[in-house]
Formats: C-alpha cells, sequence, structure tokens
C-alpha cells in the first residue's frame, strides 16, 4: 500500500490518513447535529463515496465517463428492491421475480449484491464501450446514463416507473455511510498506487509513450470503469437507504453534475481532492439551499429537478474551476505530496543492492538471444508521397546500428514501422525469427522490443521514480519488482536524486535520459533509439554516449539509433545505415559512412563532396 | 384501413421529418467541432432558450416571436462562446466538454429558476397542427416544414461554405487552423461566426420542437443534444456531410422504430435507439463516413 | 527589418533554442543551414507566433513580436511557405489562392499567375491532388499572394525532385532579383549558402558560423556541424 520506494512510508501515510480523518471527522459532526443535520450528513457521506468512485475511472485514466451515476441508480434499484418488505414489492412492482420481490435482505448482503450487480453490469456496458476511441467514450456513456434513465422510468412494473419507489428500509445512518467511505477511501486509494492504475495513469499522461510500454488502453479503462461503477452502486444503495425513496431521476442528469463538479473542484487526479471538493461544494449547495428556501433540505441527491440558487451556483462554480483553476483544489495532489510537507519528508532511498537488482532487473536480457530484428522489404507512402522504398534493416542481438540520414528520409517512419506504430504499405518486420509486422506496439514491447520518441512524451503528472516503473509494469511486472527495476535503471543513467521530482519539471537532458529509462524498464533486448541527443550539449553528449554504451553491454540489449549528431553515432555504433529519400544509401562502418562521397552529397550537396575528397 | 402502400409512405415521411429534425442538430453540434475540436454539451441549451422565448411570448405574432427566438439563439451561443468556451479554447478535449456541462447546468437552471422547472404548454399556430393532402397521403403541414427547412439549411450552408468567403476560411480552418492562421484568417472571427450559425440552426430546431410537442422544459435540450453527438459520432467526426447522414439514420431508425415497435416495447424506443449506435463505434470507430477521429472535414 | 536577440524557444518540453542572434535586412536574401534537430523550424515558428518563445527578443521593423497572434504576424507582412507545404487539401487550387489574396486584388493574382502557369492550369482541381513540386508552388504562390515584407521559407525543396528544385529556385531568383527580403531555411548546406548573400548555420540550437557566401564556401564548420568531427 505504500508503494515501496515510490514514495516515503510517511508520505503514504500521510496520503490515507488525512482523507480518512476527515472522513471521520464528517460524520462525527453529523452525528453530532440534529437528526435532519444528521441526514444530511449521510447523504454527503453517500455521494462522496460516489465521487470517490468517479475518482477512480476519471482521475486516472483522464478520460470523462458521464454514466457512472446510471450504476448509481443499478445500484440503488437492485439494493432497494432487495430489501424493500415484500408487501410493498408487489404494490409497486408487480412483475418482479417472485426470488427478488420476496427477498428482504439487511443491508450489507444487498449493499454487496447491489455492487456486484453493477460491477457486471460495467463489464456488460464497457466491454464495448471502453473500445471506443478517447473522445467517443463521454459522449457513449452519456448515452448510456440516457438509455438507464429511459428504461428505469419506462418498465414500470419492474421498477416503479416515474414514481420510483417508496417503502425502502432506511438503515443507512451516518455511521454506516461514513464507514463505507473510509472503505472506499482506501480502495481508490490502494488502486491508484497499485500496477493497474500507474498503468492507467500512465494512459492519461501520454497514450503514445504508454501503448509503446506494453499498455493496453482498452482492459486498463475497462478495469477502472468495473471498480468505478461498484462504487458507484454502493453509493446508490446506501443513498437509498437513507432517504427511503428513489426514482430514475434520482441519480440523473443534476446529480451527474453535481458529482462531476464535486470532483473537478477537488481536482480530479487525486483522492484527497474526491473528499475535499465533496466537502467543499455540499457545504456550499447547503449554503445555497437554505438561502433559497430558507430551511433544511434533505441532503444534495435530488429526488426531483430542484430548480434555484444552488444549481445555478453549482454551475458558475464549476465554469470558474474549469476556467481559473483547472486541476481543483488540490491541483491533484494526495496528501502527503503538497509542497510544505513534501519537503519536511526525507525522500526514499531507492536503493538496490547492486548485484542482486541487475540479475532480477534484466529478465529478457538473460535469455540466450537467437535470431534478430529484421526488416524486408519495408515500402510506404503517405497521401501518395513514397516515403519509405523497399527497405530492409538488420539488428543482430547486443549491437548498435545508426540510422542516419537527411531531413525526410524516412528514419522516424522506419522506426513507427518497425515499433508498430505505423503498418507498411509492403514488407515485413521479424522479431526472432517470427513475423510481427501486424503486431501493436504494447504487444511488441512485451516482447522484448522498446522504443524512444523523438519528443520525450515524458508522463509529466508522475514522478520520476514512477515514470519509469510504470515502464516494467507496462510488460507485466509486478509492483514491488517494478520498483527495483526502476531503482537500477535510475542509478545506471545518473537520475536517482531526481526520483521522487515530477517528470514534467526535469530539464530536457533529463527528460530524455528518462524516455530511454522508461524504454529500458521493460527490459527490451531490442532499444529503438529516435534522437536522443537531439538539444543536449556537448558534455551531455558525451555522458549520453557513456550511458547507452554501458546499457548495451550490461543489459544486453540491441541499440538502433537514430541520431544526426555524428559526433554520437561514431563513438557509439559498430555499423551505420543511411536512408536518404526512403532508400538505403549505403550501411558500413561509421568512419566509411563519413567519409563516402554519396553520404556526404545527400545532407550537403555537390560542392562539399568535391572538397571532402580533395 | 388505410392501403399498406400508403402506410408505407406516410411512415417514410414521418421518417425523413425525423431525420432532417435530427439532421440540423448535428449540423450544429459539428460546425463548433470541426472549428473548436470541442463537442458542446450545452447546445442543449442552444436549443432550449429560443424555445422559451416562443412560450414567453405567446401574446405576440408568430413571425415576431419567431424571429425573437432565432436572436436568442445566436445571442447565447456567441455569448457563451465569448465568455465561456474562449478561455479553455486551447485547454484540453476533456476540459472543454466539461465547461460546456457547466454552461448547460447554468442556463438549464437559470431557466427553472426564473420560468418554472415544470414543462409548459405552447400554443401552436394553427396552421402548423393541420395536415395537408399530397395526393393519397396525409402530411402535417409540420413536417413539410421541417423537411423544407432542411433542404433550406442544407443549401443554404453549401451557399455560405463554398461560395463565400467566411465560408473558406471556416472550410480552411476546419482543416487546418494553424496554417489559416498564417495566411491571415482570424480565429476569433471564424468561431465567433460557427458558434452563430450553431446558434441559429438550435433555434430552428427549437422552434419546430416545440411546435412538434407543444411544450417547452428546462430539460428539453437533452435527448437533442445526445442525438447531435451520436449522429456526429455515427456520421464520422468532423465532416458535416457525415453529420446530415448521421442525423438522417438515427431519426430515420427513430421514427421507424415508432411506428413498428409492438405496443409494449414503444416506451423503449429511445434506449433502442442510443444503443445502436455504439454497436457501429465498435465495428468502425471511425463511424460511418469518417475520417480519423480529430481530422476534421467539412 | 527582423531581428533576434538571445532568443531561447522550448518545444515539446525540451529547449531547443539557446539563444539565437540574428539580423537581417530589407532587400536581402539570407539563408539558414543547420542539420535537423538544430531548431530551424522552432525559430521560425517562433517568429510566426505559432510556438511562444522563451527569452529573448524578435522585432520586426521595430516592433515586437513576442505574444501576437498568428494571423497578427501574418498581417504586419510576414508570410510563410512551411516546411511540408501544408496547403488545404480538400480546398482547390483557386480555392488555396483565394483565401491567401483577400483585399489584395485580382492584380496581384494575375501576376503569381504569370509566373506560375501550371497553377493556372489546376486552378480548379483539389489541391492534394497536385503533384509534391506543384504543392510547393502553390504554396509559395499563397505567400506571395499576400504581398509580403518578408518571405520566409522552411525547406522548400523537401520530398522534391531536383528538377522541381530548379524550378523553385528560379522563381526565387527571379523574386530576388525584384528585390524581395527573405529567409531561406534548407538541410541542403550546399544549394543555400550559394544562393544566398549570406547565411547561418545552425546546429544544436545555436549559431556555428555565419557569413557571406564566399566565407563559408572555406569554413570546415560548415562540414563539422553536419558530419562530426574531421576526417
Amino acid at each position: 500500500m505504500n508503494g515501496r520506494g515510490l514514495r516515503s512510508p510517511a508520505s503514504a501515510a500521510i496520503s490515507l490518513v488525512v482523507p480518512l480523518v476527515l472522513v471521520v471527522l464528517t460524520a462525527a459532526v453529523g452525528a453530532s447535529g440534529t437528526p435532519s443535520f444528521e441526514e444530511t450528513v449521510t447523504m454527503i457521506l453517500c455521494n462522496l463515496i460516489i465521487v470517490l468512485g468517479l475518482q477512480v475511472f476519471i482521475g486516472n485514466s483522464g478520460v470523462y465517463s458521464f454514466g457512472q451515476l446510471g450504476f448509481a441508480a443499478s445500484g440503488a434499484y437492485i439494493a432497494a428492491l432487495l430489501t424493500i418488505p415484500a408487501i410493498f414489492t408487489a404494490l409497486q412492482t408487480p412483475a418482479l421475480p417472485k426470488l427478488i420481490a420476496d427477498a428482504q435482505l439487511s443491508p450489507l448482503p444487498s449493499t454487496l449484491i447491489a455492487a456486484l450487480a453493477s460491477g457486471l453490469l460495467a463489464v456488460v456496458v464497457g466491454w464495448p464501450l471502453m473500445r471506443t476511441s478517447t473522445l467517443a467514450i463521454p459522449i457513449s456513456t452519456f448515452a448510456f446514463l440516457i438509455v438507464a434513465y429511459n428504461v428505469l422510468a419506462n418498465w414500470d412494473a419492474v421498477t416503479g416507473g416515474t414514481s420510483g419507489l417508496v417503502s425502502i428500509p432506511r438503515t443507512t445512518d451516518v455511521a454506516s455511510a461514513g464507514l463505507w467511505a473510509g472503505v472506499a477511501v482506501v480502495i481508490v486509494l490502494a488502486f491508484k498506487w497499485s500496477a493497474s492504475g500507474y498503468r492507467l495513469q500512465a494512459t492519461r499522461e501520454d497514450e503514445v509513450a504508454a501503448r509503446s510500454i506494453g499498455i493496453g488502453l482498452m482492459r486498463e479503462r475497462l478495469l477502472a470503469f468495473t471498480i468505478s461503477a461498484m462504487l458507484c452502486g454502493i453509493g446508490g444503495a446506501l443513498a437509498v437507504h437513507e432517504s427511503g425513496t428513489l426514482a430514475p431521476n434520482t441519480f440523473y442528469f443534476a446529480a451527474s453534475v453535481t458529482t462531476i463538479t464535486m470532483l473537478v473542484v477537488g481536482g480530479a487526479r487525486s483522492v484527497l481532492g474526491a473528499v475535499v471538493g465533496t466537502l467543499a461544494v455540499a457545504t456550499v449547495n447547503e449554503l445555497l439551499r437554505n438561502l433559497e428556501e430558507g430551511g433544511h433540505v434533505l441532503g444534495l441527491i435530488s429526488i426531483g429537478e430542484v430548480p434555484g440558487l444552488a444549481a445555478i451556483g453549482l454551475g458558475l462554480i464549476l465554469l470558474v474551476t474549469m476556467v481559473a483553476l483547472p486541476d481543483g483544489l488540490t491541483g491533484g495532489r494526495e496528501a502527503g505530496e503538497i509542497g510544505p510537507i513534501r519537503r519536511r519528508l526525507r525522500s526514499p532511498v531507492l536503493s538496490t543492492s547492486a548485484a542482486a537488482a541487475m540479475d532480477q532487473a534484466s529478465p529478457r536480457s538473460a535469455r540466450g538471444s537467437a535470431g534478430s530484428l529484421r526488416a524486408e522489404g519495408i515500402s510506404l507512402a503517405f497521401s501518395g508521397l513514397e516515403v519509405l522504398r523497399g527497405v530492409e534493416l538488420a539488428l543482430p542481438p547486443g549491437e548498435a546500428l545508426g540510422l542516419i540520414g537527411p531531413n525526410g528520409a524516412g528514419k522516424t517512419t522506419l522506426v513507427n514501422v518497425l515499433s508498430g506504430f505505423q503498418a507498411p504499405d509492403s514488407g515485413s518486420v521479424f522479431l526472432d525469427g517470427v513475423d510481427v509486422t501486424s503486431w501493436s506496439p504494447a504487444r511488441l514491447a512485451r516482447a522484448g522490443l522498446g522504443r524512444t520518441f523523438q519528443a520525450a512524451l515524458p508522463f509529466a503528472g508522475l514522478t520520476v521514480a514512477e515514470s519509469v516503473a510504470v515502464g516494467a509494469m507496462g510488460v507485466g511486472v509486478g509492483r514491488r519488482r517494478a520498483v527495483d527495476v526502476a531503482a537500477n535503471v535510475l542509478e545506471r543513467l545518473g537520475l536517482s536524486e531526481q526520483a521522487q521530482s515530477p517528470a514534467g519539471l526535469q530539464p530536457p537532458g533529463n527528460q530524455r535520459l528518462l524516455g530511454i529509462a522508461r524504454a529500458l524498464a521493460t527490459g527490451p533486448r531490442y532499444l529503438l533509439l529516435d534522437e536522443p541527443a537531439a538539444g543536449l550539449n556537448d558534455e551531455e553528449c558525451r555522458d549520453l554516449v557513456a550511458i547507452l554504451r554501458g546499457v548495451s553491454e550490461d543489459f544486453g540489449c540491441a541499440i538502433l539509433l537514430i541520431e544526426h549528431d555524428m559526433n554520437v553515432v561514431m563513438d557509439l555504433c559498430s555499423r551505420v545505415q543511411v536512408l536518404d529519400d526512403g532508400e538505403t544509401v549505403v550501411v558500413g562502418t561509421p568512419e566509411g559512412v563519413q567519409a563516402h562521397p554519396a553520404v556526404i552529397e545527400a545532407y550537403l550537396g555537390t560542392s562539399y563532396a568535391e572538397g571532402a575528397h580533395a | 384501413m388505410p392501403d399498406p402502400m400508403t402506410e408505407l409512405a406516410q411512415s417514410l415521411i414521418d421518417a425523413l421529418a425525423l431525420g432532417g429534425l435530427y439532421a440540423l442538430i448535428a449540423i450544429g453540434v459539428t460546425l463548433i467541432y470541426t472549428v473548436m475540436g470541442m463537442m458542446n454539451f450545452a447546445q442543449g441549451e442552444f436549443i432550449m432558450l429560443p424555445a422559451y422565448a416562443l412560450y414567453l411570448l405567446a401574446g405576440v405574432p408568430f413571425g415576431v416571436a419567431v424571429c425573437a427566438a432565432f436572436a436568442t439563439g445566436i445571442g447565447i451561443a456567441v455569448l457563451a462562446e465569448r465568455v465561456a468556451f474562449r478561455p479553455v479554447r486551447n485547454a484540453d478535449l476533456a476540459a472543454q466538454l466539461v465547461t460546456s456541462l457547466a454552461v448547460a447546468t447554468i442556463l438549464q437552471n437559470v431557466v427553472s429558476a426564473t420560468v418554472d422547472a415544470r414543462a409548459q404548454s405552447v400554443a401552436t399556430p394553427e396552421l402548423l397542427s393541420e395536415s395537408s393532402q399530397v395526393g393519397a397521403l396525409s402530411i402535417p403541414n409540420l413536417e413539410i416544414l421541417t423537411l423544407a427547412l432542411t433542404v433550406l439549411v442544407l443549401g443554404g450552408l453549401g451557399w455560405l461554405l463554398y461560395r463565400t468567403r467566411i465560408g473558406l476560411e471556416m472550410r480552411a480552418a476546419a482543416e487546418n487552423f494553424e496554417m489559416a492562421r498564417l495566411l491571415g484568417v482570424r480565429a476569433n472571427r471564424v468561431i465567433a461566426i460557427a458558434f452563430a450559425i450553431s446558434g441559429a440552426l438550435a433555434a430552428m430546431v427549437g422552434v419546430l420542437l416545440v411546435m412538434q410537442t407543444g411544450q417547452v422544459s428546462p430539460t428539453m435540450g437533452l435527448t437533442p443534444v445526445l442525438v447531435g453527438f451520436i449522429a456526429v459520432v455515427i456520421g464520422g467526426f468532423g465532416r458535416i456531410f457525415g453529420a446530415v447522414v448521421g442525423g438522417l439514420v438515427l431519426g430515420a431508425l427513430s421514427s421507424l422504430l415508432g411506428t413498428y415497435l409492438p405496443d409494449g416495447l414503444v416506451p423503449f424506443r429511445d434506449a433502442i435507439v442510443f444503443s445502436l449506435p455504439v454497436a457501429i463505434l465498435i465495428l468502425r470507430p471511425q463511424g460511418l463516413l469518417g475520417a480519423a477521429t480529430g481530422e476534421a472535414r467539412i | 527589418m527582423l531581428e533576434l536577440r538571445g532568443l531561447k524557444v522550448a518545444y515539446g518540453g525540451v529547449e531547443v533554442l539557446h539563444g539565437v542572434e540574428m539580423s537581417l535586412n530589407e532587400g536581402e536574401v539570407v539563408g539558414m543551414v543547420g542539420p535537423n534537430g538544430a531548431g530551424k523550424s522552432s525559430l521560425l515558428r517562433a517568429i510566426c507566433g505559432l510556438t511562444r518563445a522563451g527569452a529573448g527578443e524578435i522585432s520586426f521593423e521595430g516592433r515586437s513580436l513576442r505574444g501576437l497572434a498568428p494571423e497578427e504576424i501574418a498581417r504586419l507582412g510576414i508570410a510563410l511557405v512551411p516546411e511540408g507545404r501544408q496547403i488545404f487539401g480538400t480546398l482547390t487550387v483557386a480555392e488555396n489562392l483565394q483565401l491567401a489574396a483577400q483585399g489584395n486584388g485580382n492584380e496581384t493574382t494575375e501576376q503569381v499567375l504569370e509566373r506560375l502557369p501550371i497553377l493556372r492550369e489546376r486552378a480548379g482541381q483539389r489541391a492534394d491532388r497536385l503533384s509534391g513540386g506543384e504543392q510547393q508552388q502553390l504554396a509559395v504562390a499563397r505567400a506571395l499572394l499576400r504581398k509580403p515584407r518578408l518571405l520566409i521559407l522552411d525547406e522548400p525543396s523537401l520530398g522534391l525532385a531536383p528538377k522541381m528544385i530548379d524550378v523553385i529556385y528560379g522563381l526565387l531568383e527571379e523574386l530576388r532579383t525584384e528585390g524581395a527580403t527573405m529567409l531561406l531555411v534548407e538541410q541542403n548546406a550546399a544549394r543555400t549558402i550559394d544562393f544566398c548573400q549570406r547565411s547561418l548555420v545552425l546546429a544544436g540550437g545555436k549559431v556555428r558560423a555565419s557569413g557571406k557566401r564566399e566565407e563559408l564556401q572555406r569554413n570546415p564548420e560548415v562540414l563539422r556541424a553536419y558530419m562530426g568531427r574531421q576526417l
């Protein structure tokens, strides 16, 4: 739970304890007031569970689902139908199957069943929805919300239709709501710090880079989507057992906006944000309600569309937050990560026992490497313009091959083809003898092919250590071992000191190294580097060369290096392949290539080629 | 007993009319998407507010009320762009989407608070509640109007986009905003005009919806905006032509289901209609006519 | 006319220009060469307002360009022919030209079409049907139609057949004799240095060498910038 090594135990403890304390305090405050105040606070805690459910999906994936309250509704209805005494179900929902109608469960089992049912529904709904594109998910989940409403409102005989259900036993008190909220906090934080949570966060930070380290977008999103649905189902179930009534528009548009506002105002990326946001917005909402109606109202989950000041106020708060403070009150940070607190804490020592870690950390390189990375006859055209023409490439294990050529020669495109980001029009790519031309980048990463990008593509919202560890997690390494791998890699690349700082704040040279570190953490046998030296000064270049040479030797991986800095190429590579205008000009030793007239001509033009000869 | 051919023809006309209405919604949503990359949740409110203008101006001559409705639609769209959307123009998709959600909520609730939360009836001019005889068919005048308007809008839009300067700028901006700016195209102007046109289209839809249902309510924009989104998605993001096709498909489907669904299932019509696009998306993530997501084409 | 002082630009989180100094006077044709990754495109993007400049100054005819929107900079008289041409493929050739010409009248359009008759031939075709060379001509025509005070070309010869490159450079030669002010950015050093009165060599985000044509042609720094250590 403390992400051993990724954060200090103290920081982890603070991040866990502060939201829990807030929950407990809220419950205590609620218990000490009038009965109707207690009811209000209970509702707020139920809302919090739903907001935590939103956080686990939206906060970690960066994708907005507008349908999660559909799962709150499903949880609420199922729990209600299971607990309403048989006499009343007969009246309200005559067509309900006898098993459910006669059931009169106590709160805990009904809530658990509601959670399970919501989870199952989420898998069924989420399976197709998570396959759609990032932009389509908000729309399709919104559709789900409306479909859910439509079904609930029209299936009179089973759900009570638009009038809904009454006589729901009011079994939720502030203590049970508080307890469940506490459990939800623990679950959501545990997920965020788990390997799955990190993989999902990586997709939020940079989808392309995440795919390049083996992460499956759909799988990770579906998992969080399901957990989210279960939490929302629990929140919904508890809420209706507080209010005693339920209607289709209890968990519909207004509630969706309210809960999303709570999440956004607090800061979508952090669990603390979910808690702080819920409490802050709920408080403001109550104040506004009292202003407009001069009396107590039962919590926030409306029994009908309640028009008025409060809702407008909420909308304004959301708008202002999006414009002025998009990361919310917490800025997306957990309690243990907030500036002043973090500065006081000692950074964890991301330490390793060098030899042991090295053996552990390079599982793939230890394998006896047969075969190579080979490309044959790769041709590719974009909108009629030929970018690659029948290019061949061979990268035997352990070798360093330089790929050079003028701008527009097709080097990055070739690497994109090799790493699965681009399908060639013709030709094949072979990894250890297997035809991998149609494989996805994630699949290739898991098979031992890593790469970096021309733009560093950092996981800006994660720390340096997390960014690298997630590389290992991406290819299926468990969290504990991934941290060891990260420690090892960071030490080799001289980044250990930076382990706890945010990756996004690193200077450009370090961000490039970080990209390399991340790729290395996947334990590749073939590493494709796209202009790692771009933007580095002379000294940094020398360091880079030393690092890469060490990497090649210690990690036993072959390197394909696209570079324009000839010094780097000369020092590192045993062979160089020159590409110009989509074709291979020559393949040879660095010295041979450097003096080759065709190469000089390609870069500089004829007069220089002649001059070089003179 | 009506002749089955006539019945079929009648259903097809109904389907076309509804399809036309949905196409109008879809175009409004797409226009904003193509120039800003944003899916506008508040489009539903751009539809709802003009409808309320009609309601509030009940005693006034119909023509005047309709003009007021249009002014409302255009006004609110341009205002929303200036105040709420311009500050987040360079933010990511999620932020823009949530911002539009905020705008939608505010507008919905302002109306709830100042007018009424419940649905209100609006009188339809006599002419529009009647039907006309066309051969063997009896077609509601409203449907004729809808169809006529749809054709007019498509024609007008085509003229605007392909025969005017501003249309040229919009098409260029939709394809490559940066390059358009390098040639001196004013970003603010193009976006404001896109919003204005969207607002006008939304007003049209609002008026037609009021005539059709005889009612206004603060949440009347919810289903239309979803329709608009789904039509855009089905048709393939960012293509106006695709949005039209998407709208027609959705509308036709909805109408035909309404006619031919067994009685017991009729209340679930919306549920079915909105679930089907998901199937399309799974089979073809880029939509029926899609360009790759994010690649805008008018 | 154009002056850069201590310009630093970051792109994608990485600083790519580490303090560039440059000046360009009216009527001059200046070249900028250097290997890829040197920062040439970032420099141009900063001048045209597409990328925010970090530290440093950019001024055009005495006026600071910092913080101006791209369309405002374009209206000041700077025209960019960007890398990869970036013509509007879904618009016709005529529409591409129309977009650029606004307000400048038919006379200018006529003049430009005189120089580049192929565009007149293809006027009604969709621009994405044109060959690479024709697209490049279209891109240059578009820039010319704006009657720019300063014409900037980013790798105009990229991806073109040698014959096409000759056509383009022929056009540039014409413009030069008419006194146009141009900044020409290319990766092919020889041709550029030969063409321009003076040039700069940009490598690793800094200006490594600059000077008149004859000086640079003898300067080993150029070779070094591209090819690494001396042979």
